[in-house]
């Protein structure tokens, strides 16, 4: 008979692997008895555009050909950034029983549930980029920022969610909380409206206190033919390096009571 | 390294955090579940599910678990099996563990049967190349034939069951895990899978079986751990401790 032969599972290749295929099965088996398939997250990006952007473009009275294409990358990035705190967060209750089962790092349901994350951003990311193709303007090399950005967006954000999923086994309260609260921010974050709109005096109060602003700030302005300056990535580094550390040292503290709190 | 697991002076207690569970406070003291209630300091209650263990588990040791519902069997597989962290104590373990505690978790019924071996597979730890060398071997041991290409909602339990079972006994652990022995499907397939879990228990080097059958535990095990109330109350050959429990079982509290 033939056997396998197992090697630690701890090891961080094997960690990102297994949580990587693991994410990647959410996202197909989710759709799977549909014909679409994966691609309904395309095309239901797609509708949100033409739909918020014709009423909202005409309320604004922005011109199209300037509107769409910002409200699109807010839309997806918001998209990318709300997911990766909301799935993030509940990530350890939803792998409850592989943690008390399975001798594996938690750790993994929560990277599961990034990746799954991701994978969604992709298929976003092709509504995008048609919507890009149509409205903007031939993209000069600044664009390719936009990279980085992304790395570092969702990486802080993924910081501040493993902090969040720590504290949100341990108190069930922590996503409802969380979840109003994000959809609150939906409507205080320029990703509909431009940030212009805001009275100079009060825009660091509503902006300025809203990691995903500075999140979605650097992440959108390459897409739009714009450099975000020094400050602004700056402020959304700062931030990912303090979720990032926040994230570890919770995670690192907490993660042998996990399977106790589930 | 040799394969062992050793445990220290092992406490562990439990944390009870549901919210109503501060009105069971002292009527639940003495109820009859194994653990010993107890409130810490911060008002928290929690449970204490094994107390003063020390243990050294070694090469050759055939294990079984014996105790009332509730005496810490459970809670000791899942604190050798990496799962759980000693309150105080220490554990030292080397080798890799596998457990055949749940052996369909993490199977989608939306997947096939094919990618649900896939699935399997990587949660018990085998790299993709690995499972795919071993397709061909677990479908024909499973016996679904072409079924293997079509989702798993469209199989019997039986059918599953075989399924789950022909994926997880591909392992070949140091340390292997079970809560009472697998038994699935029909008398033909109940021979064959005997003989195959057999193969996968005299490759192990340490087995840990918790079970409430005496005829199980004197047929596979060399050493019997009897645990009361989270205590270790007697450790030695089958022949020792069984009647110990099976001849006069005390009564739970």
């Amino acid at each position: 008979m033939t056997t396998a032969t197992l090697d630690r599972q701890d090891t961080p290749s094997r960690i990102v692997r297994l949580s990587f295929f693991l994410g990647w099965q959410d996202v197909r088996l989710m759709y799977r008895r549909s014909v679409l398939g994966q691609f309904w997250i395309t095309l239901s990006m797609a509708i949100t555009f033409l739909a918020i952007g014709s009423v909202f473009g005409l309320i604004f009275q922005s011109p199209v050909v300037e509107y769409l294409p910002f409200l699109g990358c807010g839309l997806v990035f918001w998209n990318f950034l709300s997911l990766i705190v909301n799935e993030g967060a509940v990530s350890f209750i939803v792998g409850d029983a592989f943690i008390r089962q399975l001798p594996l790092p938690p750790i993994i349901f929560f990277l599961r549930s990034i990746w799954k994350t991701v994978f969604v951003l992709l298929h976003n990311a092709i509504a995008l980029i048609l919507l890009l193709l149509v409205f903007s303007p031939p993209p000069t090399p600044a664009i390719l920022l936009v990279f980085p950005a992304v790395v570092l967006g969702g990486a802080g954000m993924a910081g501040l969610a493993l902090a969040l999923a720590v504290l949100a086994t341990r108190f069930r309260d922590v996503p409802q909380i969380l979840s109003a609260l994000i959809q609150v921010l939906f409507y205080l974050t320029p990703i509909v409206w431009l940030p212009q709109s805001i009275p100079e005096q009060a825009r660091g109060l509503i902006l300025g206190i809203n990691p995903f602003y500075h999140m979605i700030q650097i992440m959108r302005q390459p897409l739009l033919g714009q450099l975000p300056t020094l400050q602004e990535w700056g402020i959304a580094g700062a931030l990912a390096a303090v979720f990032i550390a926040l994230g570890a040292l919770v995670y690192a503290r907490n993660y042998h009571r996990l399977a106790f709190w589930l | 390294m040799t394969v062992h697991i050793h445990l220290d002076d092992v406490e562990l207690d439990y944390p009870i955090l549901s919210q109503s569970s501060r009105r069971l406070g002292r009527q639940l003291i003495n109820v009859a579940t194994g653990g010993q209630l107890d409130r810490s300091e911060q008002g928290r209650i929690t449970v204490r599910a094994l107390t003063d263990i020390t243990l050294r588990l070694e090469v050759g040791d055939r294990v079984g678990l014996i105790g009332h519902n509730g005496s810490g069997k459970s809670t000791l597989l899942k604190l050798l099996g990496g799962i759980y962290r000693p309150t105080s104590g220490t554990v030292s373990r080397a080798g890799v563990v596998g457990s055949l505690l749940d052996i369909s978790l993490g199977m989608s019924p939306d997947a096939t049967g094919r990618e649900n071996i896939f699935l399997r597979g990587a949660l018990q730890g085998m790299s993709r190349s690995e499972i795919a060398r071993l397709v061909p071997g677990i479908i024909e041991f499973s016996e679904l034939g072409d079924f293997i290409e079509l989702p798993m909602r469209t199989y019997s339990s039986g059918m599953l069951l075989r399924l789950a079972f022909s994926v997880a006994t591909v392992l070949s652990p140091d340390i292997l895990l079970m809560d009472e022995w697998l038994s699935v499907g029909d008398e033909a397939f109940q021979s064959k899978a005997e003989a195959r879990l057999h193969e996968v228990v005299s490759r192990t080097s340490i087995l840990v079986i918790a079970s409430h059958s005496a005829n199980l535990i004197s047929g596979q095990c060399n050493r019997v751990l009897y645990l009361d109330h989270g205590r270790l109350i007697a450790d030695g050959p089958p022949a020792e401790v069984l009647p110990m429990y099976f001849a006069a079982p005390p009564e739970p509290q």
